[in-house]
């Protein structure tokens, strides 16, 4: 049986981010992540946490992932507990499973060109999209800072390409 | 009897020499060069040999359409295979190879076979080595075929880049009609990428005389790109479209600096203008491909971009105007140019000897060309045979795009019709003949309107060039013409391929190999359809033509693969705990997409490492990292209705904080996955699924909330990885979660087997489940992946007193295997039903609908010898049966097999072998003794209980 550990370089630290495009990348601790699906107009109203709109403002704020679903992102637990509620949504906390990376820079275009087939990245009313391949939720916050969710059991394969991609874009 | 000429050379500097070798030969060449240039100056007259029969092959063409100078290029120990010399440029120190030919182009060993041409007719190989099999001709046919080598020993280079782009206008082609349109559509405020395969932009008016708003061409060529440019528009040259593809993705490749790798452009263009030109069509003469026999276009390109002269003693023979500028050209430059003339005409070339109303016979030479034969039978002396057949429009891209063609008598020539996918052509592609008509047209295809203005095909009125002829070959010839060079396919193929009835062009295509591979008919295409046409008697457009394939050009595969290649090809998953696993001394394999921990310790001992862990398990306590297991949520007023759908075990008996082990099938019946499912409120399910299936169950459920739930009423959100799972399992396993201190009274302890709780690890929620996949007492904790780290070490801190130790995937799969616990995919295979598992509850009965239920009353799943789920024992002492070995029977003539072993292990606990597999009637055979095979091994095994260990589970609830 192979040894496939040594095929892999241990999962990296986020913390040192990866030289990549020049971009300033960073993890993004601290943050509660929570799928909310079902009335999202009825949720919006009562927590007072807007949704679907292009760039997500504040610090407490959610986005579409699918017609009927959103990742809210808070700095606090969400109040109501996990579940279903009356209001008409299903809530489950995700924060453990998505690494939450924000990215900036003058070479932003360069690499989505690279990790996606999108001409934008807010073309969409949905943030979930395919980014180098995986599944993945992706908005911008500002004119060159965007802010990547992956699955963290991905994460080693996402800094891995990053440097494998910039190496190939350096021609 | 090719040189360079004193001057001249609009794309080489003559002040920068270099220098390389080819087949081992010094070649001198000037700094813009390209491999082609380069051979010629140097009077290299064979570049390489003809796929088939191995005969000498110079040089055609001077772009994208060469079919013959196909090279290797070593630059700076990179090999570089099948490249063409005529589009690759020279470099200094670079080692060129020609491709098909040993030891080189000039001796080839293998030039012989020429000789045996009459016996090597088109396909036949499939004809000659039927007997006894084609496969045993195979391997050496393949070998003797093909073109360049790889290097399999290669260092890699830095992948690929791959990029997307979209924009509103693509234009390929910066010759007079793309520029003309991406300016056109540039100044209309559009995005426009546009694209040129070549260095410069200009296409023909880098070479041919041509004046545009009162300047030379090459000269507005560089104005309009700059205007271009300044427009907002982006330039790309020494780029390539090799292909259309759906929804009008167009794939460019673009070549950069010397050595490195190019990259690949996916662009998602708004619409496409096609300005990709035209290629020169061969002549039809007997023994046309002699070296010294090219395109005159070409010849005109060597003279007047790289300063090379074709020859001493130039034949042009033509049956259109385009040559009077190239036979100009080359009589000015030096050489005795005759120009022989297909159609009657008048008009003197000055120092031109004209010919006219004459065509070539057949050329002459062993392995260049030396002299021709007129079909008057007037003989010629020749160095140099420069020819067009007319121009074919290039409409690759348009024909991969979906566009239909319709042939243009007039212009000899299968011209696009209406737009396909927002791919419009424009210029020569179009059928423009003139520089007038290329310029306006391209106009045309660039403004914002094109689409709907987009004339069926150029007007005839447009026309300001002189008609030309069309000479296609015909059958009368009774020595080989060559119809499609790169593939060695001569009229004579096409012929045989008529006479045996392949009388479709697609038929002719690949029957004879004719426009396939690297070459997609760029020059034979037309000759062998009016050919075709010819011997069938039909007309050019009932033969048709066929569908160009991408790529347009050969491209290289790591273009495609980019940065995907080795650890980024199929990456694995990683464990949040990977880094600590590491730490502990972990081995890793790869299970269900995963890399995980096999097993903890020296790789060397691995085998007593196993069975030690598993041992462990048994008698104390063990710890495993379990994260992977799918933790489905389904939540809603219906997830209770929903989950006793989807599940074939009873669900909505389930009372909040208990779990159930349950099947899933599929509409078939058959077991698509198994697993625990958790009940944790009253309208709050988990499925905790199989580790390699959750994205399966995950699609299967969310398809099945689709399709036949309110969808405002069941939700589901796949929540596995935001929660590490760590197992521990084993005798005191509870008294080690008790000691975790998870805020629960009575915890682990007093909590029964198949039940849920809630509690708080370090301020944070953990989720306790009392289920066991080891037949012991186990515990999944499962909290936040990122903060399973802490759990983790907690647990080896508070079991040290009971001799804890983490252990990997082998050792469960023996302690489940011990109990006859399935893994499904594995113990199960696509037939396999829950009865065939020994999983029979009366769901059939209820009134409840289930996934599946229809198929469990068919014939199949009632046939009484399904091979059921059995365990094997061998005889003591024996050695573990193979997991894959058939188990068989026969009837004194012929072995059948009855089913197979599905899992095999050592048991460490029980001190023997065990071993569980699918046999036919197992269930009711227990104590029969069967025959084993494997691998030319026989053995005996005995039918057996499933569950080797604890059958009567009195350590689960230890």
């Amino acid at each position: 049986m192979a040894e496939l550990g040594e095929c892999w370089q241990p999962l990296p630290d986020w913390s040192v981010a990866p030289a990549a495009y020049g971009l300033d990348i960073r993890p993004v601790d601290g943050v509660f992540q929570t799928l909310v699906s079902g009335n999202l107009e009825e949720w919006s109203a009562k927590t007072g946490i807007a949704y679907g709109v292009a760039r997500p403002l504040g610090l407490d704020y959610a986005v579409r992932v699918a017609r009927d679903r959103i990742l809210v992102i808070t700095r606090q637990p969400l109040p109501s507990r996990p579940g279903w509620s009356t209001d008409g949504h299903a809530t489950t906390d995700v924060s453990g499973g998505y690494l939450l990376l924000e990215i900036w820079g003058a070479r932003l275009p360069e690499l989505l060109s690279r990790a996606t087939t999108l001409p934008k990245l807010d073309a969409s009313p949905s943030a979930a999209i395919r980014f180098a391949g995986l599944d993945a939720v992706a908005y911008l916050v500002a004119q060159d800072t965007m802010r990547l969710h992956v699955d963290r059991s991905h994460s080693g394969y996402l800094w891995s390409w990053l440097l494998a991609t910039d190496e190939a874009s350096s021609g | 009897v090719s040189f360079r000429t004193a001057a001249g050379g609009s794309e080489i500097d003559r002040s920068r020499p270099i220098r390389f070798t080819f087949d081992g030969q010094r070649v001198d060449a000037f700094f813009g060069d390209t491999i082609a240039s380069a051979l010629f100056a140097a009077d290299i007259a064979i570049v390489g040999r003809s796929f088939k029969y191995h005969r000498p092959r110079g040089i055609w063409g001077a772009g994208v359409e060469e079919p013959n100078a196909y090279v290797d290029v070593v630059t700076g120990g990179q090999r570089q295979t099948n490249v063409r010399a005529t589009t690759t440029a020279a470099q200094g120190g670079m080692v060129v190879h020609s491709v098909n030919a040993w030891p080189s182009a000039v001796n080839d060993r293998k030039g012989a076979l020429d000789r045996a041409a009459r016996f090597l007719p088109a396909a036949f190989y499939y004809k000659t080595f039927m007997w006894p099999a084609w496969r045993y001709f195979q391997p050496a046919i393949r070998a003797m075929a093909g073109l360049g080598q790889i290097d399999i020993g290669q260092t890699p280079q830095r992948p690929a880049d791959q990029i997307n782009y979209h924009c509103d206008v693509l234009v390929v082609g910066a010759g007079p009609a793309g520029l003309a349109a991406a300016n056109t559509a540039a100044s209309e405020g559009s995005a426009v990428l546009l694209i040129d395969n070549r260095p410069l932009p200009g296409g023909m008016l880098r070479y041919r005389e041509a004046q545009i708003d009162g300047m030379a061409g090459a000269k507005w060529a560089e104005q309009a790109i700059d205007r271009f440019q300044s427009l907002g528009g982006v330039y790309l040259p020494q780029t390539t479209a090799f292909g259309v593809y759906d929804h009008g993705l167009v794939g460019l490749y673009q070549e950069r600096t010397a050595g490195a790798q190019g990259a690949l452009w996916r662009v998602r263009a708004k619409r496409t203008v096609m300005a990709s030109g035209s290629i020169e069509r061969p002549l039809p003469f007997v023994a046309n491909d002699l070296p010294g026999i090219m395109s005159a276009d070409a010849a005109l390109q060597y003279l007047r971009r790289y300063g090379v002269l074709s020859g001493r003693r130039i034949v042009c023979a033509t049956t259109n105007n385009s040559t009077d500028e190239v036979a100009a050209a080359l009589s000015e430059a030096g050489a005795e140019v005759t120009l022989v003339d297909a159609r009657p005409r008048a008009a003197d070339i000055p120092g031109v000897t004209v010919m006219a109303n004459r065509t070539i016979a057949a050329a002459s030479g062993r392995k260049r060309v030396t002299g021709l034969v007129l079909d008057d039978g007037h003989r010629l002396e020749a160095d140099s045979v420069v020819v067009s057949g007319g121009w074919t429009p290039s409409v690759h891209l348009y024909s991969q795009a979906g566009g239909s063609l319709s042939w243009d008598e007039d212009r000899g020539a299968f011209l696009p019709t209406t737009p396909a996918q927002n791919v419009l052509p424009a210029g020569a592609a179009a059928g423009a003949l003139s520089l007038d008509e290329a310029l306006a047209g391209g106009e045309k295809a660039g403004a914002a309107n094109a689409i709907s203005q987009l004339p069926r095909q150029p007007s005839r009125n447009n026309l300001d060039h002189p008609a030309s002829v069309n000479l296609w070959p015909s059958k009368s010839s009774k020595e080989r013409v060559w119809i499609d060079y790169q593939n060695d396919v001569t009229s004579k193929d096409v012929e045989l391929a008529v006479r045996e009835n392949f009388v479709s062009v697609e038929h002719l295509k690949r029957y004879t190999t004719l426009g396939m591979a690297p070459d997609q008919g760029k020059t034979s295409n037309l000759n062998g359809l009016a050919l075709l046409a010819e011997l069938t008697k039909r007309q050019i457009p009932e033969v048709g033509t066929t569908r160009y394939r991408p790529p347009f050009v050969p491209i290289p595969v790591s273009a495609f693969r980019g940065a995907s290649g080795n650890a980024l090809l199929a990456p694995l998953r990683r464990l949040p705990l990977e880094n600590v696993h590491r730490s502990n001394g972990a081995n890793f394999g790869e299970y269900g997409g995963w890399l995980r921990p096999v097993c903890y310790g020296d790789r060397a001992n691995m085998r007593s490492i196993i069975p030690d862990e598993a041992k462990r398990a048994r008698d104390s306590v063990a710890l495993f990292d379990g994260s992977p297991l799918g933790k489905i949520e389904v939540i809603g007023p219906q997830a209770s209705a929903f989950v006793e759908f989807v599940q074939f075990g009873p669900m909505a008996s389930l009372v909040p904080g208990r779990c159930r082990y349950s099947l899933m099938l599929s509409e078939g019946g058959v077991v698509f996955d198994d697993g625990i499912v958790m009940r944790l409120e009253e309208d709050r399910y988990l499925i905790s699924c199989s580790s390699a299936h959750v994205s399966a169950v995950h699609a299967q459920l969310e398809e099945w909330r689709q399709d036949r739930f309110d969808r405002n009423s069941v939700f589901i959100h796949d929540a596995t990885t935001s929660l590490a799972t760590l197992t521990v399992t084993g005798p005191s396993a509870g008294e080690v979660v008790s000691r975790l201190n998870l805020g629960i009274d009575g915890i682990a302890m007093g909590q029964p087997h198949l039940s849920v709780r809630e509690g708080t690890f370090e301020g944070l929620p953990i989720r306790i489940a009392r289920v066991s996949f080891t037949g012991d007492t186990s515990f999944e904790l499962s909290l936040r992946a990122d903060a399973a780290e802490r759990l983790w070490k907690r647990l080896l801190l508070v079991g040290d007193d009971f001799n804890i130790a983490p252990i990997g995937i082998e050792a469960l799969m023996i302690l489940r295997a011990e109990k006859g616990y399935i893994v499904a995919g594995k113990d199960t295979d696509g037939t396999t039903m829950p009865h065939d598992v020994g999983v029979k509850q009366a769901r059939s009965k209820s009134g409840l609908e289930f996934v599946g239920r229809r198929s469990l009353s068919t014939e199949e799943a009632l046939r009484e010898d399904r091979r059921q789920l059995v365990g094997l024992a061998v005889e003591q002492g024996a050695a573990a049966l193979s997991t894959g070995a058939h188990a068989v029977e026969t009837d004194g003539r012929n072995w059948r097999s009855i089913g197979f072993v599905t899992s095999s292990y050592d048991s460490p606990v029980l001190g023997r072998p065990i071993a569980l597999g699918l046999i036919e009637r197992g269930a009711s055979r227990y104590g029969e003794t069967i025959r084993m095979r494997h691998l030319g091994s026989e053995c005996e095994a005995q039918i057996c209980a499933p569950c080797a260990f604890d059958p009567e589970g009195a350590r689960i609830d230890g």
